[in-house]
């Protein structure tokens, strides 16, 4: 069981801004053929801050997380958010929670539309949480995230496929 | 909220409503993977899905993986 509490701030801070975490948006985190990382990519991958919304049904990004992050756009959705719907792209994306131990999700759906606050430009939805324990602490003014299953992910060295079984043994 | 600019896959989803009816009856629930008006394939799940086309297509490239649906989900984001 991996376990990240949130930092520990006045509480009017959590009931104001709500639950944030730092999350890295990129491209997939597959493997071309033949194992080796495609250089381009390596820049793509953005930090920034996230709102965890249990009102959102599915993860959205600011188009400026999109520009930065470059990423493959798969379908279009209609996304009902508090101004309507909109017709939003669909891209695929890998999410990374620096510093918190959690796990890398490696391939997702994300949608893109304009973000109603400047502090953040993800907005980490149910389908994010489907996969955490999230325990929101009120009075105390702290949250914190659950995810059972292994150790986090380590990246391995350079040439090596993660998802060779002989990689891992047992 | 708004939209972000269309215009990348309108050929792939042009294509996919056009032959949408004919997939929901035979093939609902799937997700099929679509490049210009070539169909790659259909798949269990999306991650099988995108994975195929990122093997056949690369990842830098845009591709329509869609799930078969007899209607369009609507993603509520409050």
């Amino acid at each position: 069981m991996t376990t990240y509490h949130s930092p520990v701030r006045d509480p009017r801070d959590l009931k104001l801004h709500g639950p944030r975490l730092k999350v890295t948006i990129g491209p997939p985190l597959l493997r071309p053929s033949g194992g080796q990382r495609t250089p381009s990519l390596a820049s793509r991958f953005t930090e920034t801050d996230a709102l965890i919304d249990t009102g959102a049904q599915r993860t959205v990004i600011s188009p400026e997380a999109l520009r930065k992050a470059g990423l493959s756009k798969i379908n279009e959705a209609d996304v009902r958010g508090v101004g309507g719907i909109v017709r939003a792209g669909v891209y695929v994306a890998s999410l990374q929670f620096p510093r918190c131990g959690l796990r890398p999700i490696e391939v997702i759906e994300v949608s893109c539309c304009e973000l109603p606050h400047i502090l953040y430009h993800c907005l980490l939805g149910r389908d994010v949480l489907s996969r955490w324990k999230l325990t929101y602490d009120g009075p105390a003014g702290t949250w914190f995230v659950e995810e059972r299953g292994g150790a986090p992910w380590v990246e391995p060295p350079e040439g090596m496929d993660p998802r060779d079984p002989n990689l891992w043994g047992d | 909220m708004e939209a972000e600019p269309s215009g990348r896959l309108s050929v792939e989803l042009g294509y996919y409503r056009q032959h949408a009816p004919k997939w929901v009856v035979q093939k609902a629930g799937q997700y099929v993977v679509i490049k210009n008006t070539e169909v790659l394939g259909f798949y269990a799940d999306f991650e099988a899905a995108y994975r195929a086309g990122a093997g056949t297509y690369g990842i830098e490239m845009d591709f329509l993986v869609k799930q078969i649906l007899e209607y369009e989900p609507v993603f509520i984001v409050l």
